[in-house]
């Protein structure tokens, strides 16, 4: 009871709008219409193209259509008019990605062949027009059905939300994938747009996303744990369901059961009692896990928090300041899995945050007029699930050029970006390249000296991909990867992909410097499939050998590898 | 439908403010109570009373598993307040235990359903509060929900295709102050949406009047716009489809019932450009930046903006994609030294665009002043002076303001017409407890009176009383005197009532017979909870008016308030003069609350 009032919300949370969403004085900045977002530049190249429903052939009207170059230096948006047509004018030019989108149906990338797949590239030089670009768009499908509580009634305003297995950094997982809805007084759900594929579809009551125990009865330890379809607390006993293109799948009917929730209490130690104002938020540890149920609880003054209501699962405790984090506010994290029983007596230990500081150098002077603010730098967590866990405060580039990042609780890559044109070359420290080592930042230390060299000496790796018989091929994608292992981390930048552009021509940009390489032009590619080890290991005896030296333009042609 | 989630970081205060609470329904009678707390707990203890109860479906009786429950306690001696929360059991019970000693209200909220006393606003009216002391054990409380109502339906697009992705406004007549005319939307933690076939759903709704409206959603973009080089898009559309409120028609929603049927096409409208200049006093200081220019609808209750912008350094501004229809054009600036600017103008939008409206801005005025009690000294305790903006719709309300130790005030950023009220502060209640409104508060309420010992007594501009008037405040400012009495009438006495056929007890109001006092937070009505035994004490009425009495079954004293609820009591109540500081003996037979 008393946790209830203390708890505070740490959901993982989608979308943000409301009915004020166009609140006072703010402008309605409404994605796609004309002067709401002036476009990043103007220039002369113009795309043209139409949309259409892909089973029935009639034009798709107020889709919207994309258009952005890879290096993010142009980015537009248009609607469709009623005859499905759509004009980008003034761009650029340059090697665009195209994608058109409308609610009820599956967003599609131009040149996208199937499911999970990258688009291909378009190629528009300035003052040309590219014309007759059609996007055919499937049909969404549908996973509609009803939650009933343990007694077989509706159970309403419980979140609905599918994922799907996709490839990830660190390997296949569930993700949360389409849309989510809330089910209305009847227990009815509907999900739809939906692509082609394999579901896992979860329920989460929502009390357990905003605060306060889940369901919990009083003097028992009952709440609703997050559920699977067809009615299973385990992720792993979840049955996926097939949605085929534009396929209704209706009766997905499954109840929630109340389970075992646990009591969660402990300390923090290390700290100054009383003297920082702080909560802790608990949250998934994985968060493809389904909603991530954050729960917390504030500090009291001895140190001491409780949280009631956690369903089982495996969780982060992390402590967090009240209000914006400070540079020297301490941190703390303790991993739990939760099984039922209570937590008694947890001690998560506080410690100075660590610290990384350094200097930015920009390889052959520094361009003019930059402002420091424009450098973005950044730690990048070495743990495929770390992004839950990253407690740093904003990184900061202070008016010299110098940099601190803070606040870290575990191994970093360092990054950086934000000038177009300029790539990070090198993280060095006392002479040694940690570029791709991580920074293991014990607690309360401090990593002074990192020099972070920005370059313009940037790679491009162009090239025509053939078929069999020797034409050129749209119909593939091309692999980039290292052949040596301790390049194959997670946050690596020597794993790329592309697709060529319907001429058949590729272009990948910036990879770094590296003597041995493996190229490989395949016939399909899922996306996100790049990061699994297997899948490269395959690819390994038929690539071809690479090297790319600083700043080198190379031309690489590649034939189809069955 | 669909919900689309909202970011919420929502403590403890907002598990209060969400959802449909219900009144304590029914606090149990002497019969059915079974106080079997000892008596004999050390004094000091805190914490030790415990509540006990079921909520129950009010339309079935049938009893309600996992509502949430909550129970506000304010602890007397601390002047500060808490809340606990529990959830009812798979049989609808509940206990809290280790509750302080204190005035408690219980409250209840389930999906779907509704709170009975709280349809006639859409905001959370004061609940019934009960006195619980420590060590007792209260048994047999009874929380009462309704199932809410449901409006069913589907939007479409011009061509008769489904509009996927819109969201779905429900607004309500409100009978307030400003005639049937008015709509407040209700809010729901999740925005409703049209599904992938245009379909809509919008549940647990307590009975009242509707409209219900399409709005383009931002993140559907498909809805937003038709065309950007022809000005042409979509406006909100209300059933049956109609881009003017005044146009909507009203859908009855009845409890636990399905109004089906609400399907209506979204209306494409031209859409205009409104340009113009926020004209700031000559005189003022600081840079033109950052002035919020906002357009309400003059029916709207809830301030919500249909367009806003903000103004160049230059004061000039520009409101794109603007529906035909009447507005008003309201900006507001935060200037230097917390100097607040503020200026409206009503514009009237036909398609085409709308060039060199000039918004005058002024700025607000100071209202200073000074409260004293009836001997012209300080009163002692701290004081809550509150304006209430009488203007036209949206008028800023200024922050309230509390008295320093000398008893004097100062309320900033005042414009135009004001009603002035004044409020032992430390009897606010939940003032102190996080996330509660003051200015909800800033009225006395009948909550508050039983435990006021000041009231306000006159108010005063320049020598003359402005009590019950509203009053003009211009950018000069006011001075007010404010004086508080702590001899106050005392409508007193006994009701008599069926307890067999109503366990419930009734409620007694005291209101003034001019009817044109009967305006929200009026002095002149006063009403009191019934104890036990049947008595009651309605206290601070400003005496010398004909004042009628009555004691009503079946309603809250929020309920019995309201004007068209005097109304109806007029003729049942039994007339009575009251006299500054004197108490009236009384009484008074309880009659059925009369049905509108």
């Amino acid at each position: 009871m008393r946790a209830s009032c203390a708890s505070v919300a740490v959901g993982i949370l989608l979308l943000a709008t409301s009915g004020a969403s166009e609140a006072w004085g703010q402008p309605a900045i409404v994605p796609g219409i004309g002067p709401a977002r002036p476009p990043d530049a103007t220039g002369t190249a113009i795309i043209r193209g139409t949309v259409l429903a892909a089973d029935t052939g009639a034009p798709v009207r107020r889709a919207q259509v994309r258009a952005n170059t890879s290096d993010g230096r142009d980015s537009r948006v248009v609607l469709t008019d009623d005859q499905g047509r759509f004009e980008l004018k003034d761009l650029v030019g340059g090697r665009y990605n195209l994608s058109a989108s409308r609610t009820g149906y599956v967003s599609l990338q131009y040149g996208q062949r199937r499911p999970n797949e990258r688009g291909m590239p378009v190629e528009v030089a300035p003052g040309a027009v590219l014309d007759k670009i059609v996007f055919g768009l499937p049909r969404g499908g549908v996973i509609a059905g009803r939650l009933l509580d343990e007694a077989g009634d509706p159970l309403a305003d419980a979140q609905v939300q599918l994922m799907r297995s996709a490839f990830m950094p660190g390997g296949r997982r569930l993700q949360p994938a389409g849309r989510m809805d809330t089910t209305d007084d009847q227990g009815s759900f509907r999900l739809h747009g939906l692509a082609p594929g394999e579901y896992v579809v979860s329920a989460t009551m929502r009390s357990q996303m905003m605060s306060g125990p889940p369901g919990l009865v009083p003097g028992s330890d009952q709440g609703y744990a997050p559920t699977y379809y067809p009615g299973t607390p385990a992720m792993n006993d979840a049955q996926r369901i097939t949605v085929g293109l534009g396929q209704e799948v209706s009766g997905i009917t499954f109840a929630m059961t109340p389970t075992r929730v646990a009591r969660i209490s402990g300390r923090v130690t290390g700290g100054t009692p009383g003297t920082y104002e702080g909560f802790v938020s608990m949250s998934l540890e994985d968060v493809s896990a389904g909603m991530g149920f954050g729960g917390g609880a504030g500090l009291q003054s001895d140190g001491t928090f409780e949280m009631t209501g956690i369903a089982p699962g495996r969780y982060v405790l992390r402590v967090q300041p009240r209000g914006p984090r400070r540079d020297e506010d301490p941190v703390g994290v303790l991993a739990v899995t939760v099984a039922g029983a209570d937590l008694a007596g947890l001690v998560i230990p506080l410690h100075p945050p660590a610290r990384i500081t350094g200097r930015i150098e920009f390889e052959g002077g520094m361009p003019p007029n930059t402002q420091p603010s424009q450098v973005r730098v950044f730690p990048s967590p070495v743990n495929p699930l770390g992004m839950s866990g990253m407690m740093s405060g904003p990184p900061r580039t202070l008016p010299d050029f110098t940099f601190a990042v803070s606040g870290l609780t575990q191994p970093v890559l360092l990054r950086a970006g934000g000038l177009p044109g300029w790539n990070l070359k090198a993280v060095l420290l006392d002479g040694e390249d940690l570029t791709d080592t991580p920074f293991d930042v014990a607690a309360g230390s401090t990593v002074t000296g990192v020099r972070l060299v920005l370059t313009q000496a940037t790679t491009t790796l162009s090239g025509l991909v053939r078929d069999d018989r020797g034409n050129a091929s749209a119909n593939a994608s091309i692999v980039v990867f290292p052949a040596d292992d301790d390049k194959m981390g997670v946050q690596t930048r020597f794993l790329r992909s592309a697709r060529p552009d319907a001429e058949g021509r590729y272009e990948i940009k910036a990879l770094p410097p590296y003597a041995n390489y493996r190229i490989i032009a395949i016939e399909s590619l899922e996306d996100g499939q790049i990061f699994d080890p297997d899948f490269i290991a395959g690819l390994r005896n038929r690539a071809e050998r690479l090297a790319l030296t600083e700043g080198e333009t190379k031309t690489h042609d590649l034939r189809v590898r069955p | 439908m669909r919900h689309v989630p909202i970011l919420v970081a929502a403590a403890c205060a907002g598990v209060v403010a969400a959802g449909p609470w219900a009144r304590l329904a029914a606090w149990p009678t002497a019969d059915e109570r079974q106080i079997t707390g000892p008596r004999d707990v050390p004094a000091r203890a805190s914490g030790t009373a415990s509540i006990r109860g079921v909520v129950v479906d009010g339309a079935s009786g049938a009893l309600l598993r996992h509502a949430t429950v909550a129970l506000l306690v304010e602890d007397l001696d601390r002047e500060s307040s808490r809340t606990m929360a529990v959830t009812a059991d798979a049989n609808g019970q509940f206990e809290f235990t280790g509750v302080p000693a204190g005035r408690v209200q219980v409250t209840a909220s389930r999906s779907g359903y509704f709170a009975y006393d709280n349809i006639w606003n859409g905001e959370p009216e004061e609940i019934d509060w009960q006195t619980v002391a420590e060590g007792q054990r209260v048994q047999g409380v009874r929380v009462q929900l309704w199932r809410g109502g449901v409006v069913s339906g589907r939007v479409l697009d011009e061509y008769g295709e489904p509009a996927v992705g819109v969201e779905i406004e429900v607004l309500r007549r409100e009978p307030g102050d400003r005639g049937s005319g008015s709509v407040r939307s209700t809010s729901f933690p999740f925005t409703p949406i049209t599904d992938d076939t245009g379909g809509f759903r919008v549940w647990g709704l307590p009975p009242g009047d509707y409209l219900v409206g399409a709005r383009p959603n931002r993140f559907a973009a498909e809805t937003a716009a038709t065309s950007s080089e022809r000005r042409q898009g979509y406006s909100t559309t209300y059933f049956p489809g109609t881009a003017s409120l005044s146009g909507a028609r009203t859908l009855r929603v009845l409890p636990g019932r399905e109004t089906p049927g609400a399907a209506f096409a979204m209306v494409s409208v031209p859409l205009a450009v409104v340009r113009g200049t926020v004209l700031l006093p000559p005189d003022t200081s600081g840079r033109l930046v950052n002035i919020g220019v906002g357009l309400v609808a003059p029916e709207r209750l809830d301030g919500y903006v249909t367009r806003g912008a903000r103004a160049r350094d230059d004061g000039g501004f520009e409101l794109s994609r603007l529906a035909p229809g009447t507005y008003q054009l309201t900006a507001r600036y935060f200037g230097q030294g917390g100097a607040e600017y503020y200026g409206a103008t009503e514009i009237t939008v036909n398609g085409q665009d709308l060039d060199g409206v000039a918004v005058p801005m002024r700025a607000g005025g100071v209202v200073r002043g000074r409260v004293v009690n009836d001997l012209g000294e300080p009163v002692g305790v701290p004081v809550m002076v509150s304006l209430a903006a009488a203007g036209g719709p949206n008028a800023p309300t200024p922050s309230p303001a509390r008295t320093y130790s000398d008893g004097s005030f100062r309320v900033e950023g005042v414009f135009g017409l004001q009603r002035v009220r004044a409020v032992e502060a430390r009897l606010i209640p939940g003032a102190e407890a996080p996330g509660i409104n003051v200015r909800r508060l800033q009225d006395v309420t009948p909550a508050t009176r039983a435990r006021t010992t000041w009231w306000l007594k006159s108010v005063a501009l320049n020598g003359r009383d402005i009590t019950d008037e509203i009053i003009d405040v211009t950018p000069d400012g006011a001075m007010l005197d404010i004086v508080m009495t702590n001899r106050v009438s005392s409508v007193r006495g006994t009701v008599a009532w069926n307890r067999q056929r109503n366990p419930r007890r009734p409620v007694v109001a005291v209101f003034v017979d001019d009817d044109s006092r009967w305006m929200r937070a009026s002095r002149f009505v006063g009403t009191s909870e019934v104890e036990l035994d049947g008595r009651f004490d309605v206290r601070g009425l400003p005496a010398g008016s004909r004042y009628l009495a009555v004691a009503v079954e079946g309603a809250s004293r929020a309920v019995v308030v309201r004007p068209e609820m005097l109304e109806s009591l007029r003729s049942l109540a039994t007339p009575l003069r009251v006299d500054d500081g004197g108490t009236h003996e009384i009484g008074l037979t309880a009659v059925a609350r009369p049905q509108p």
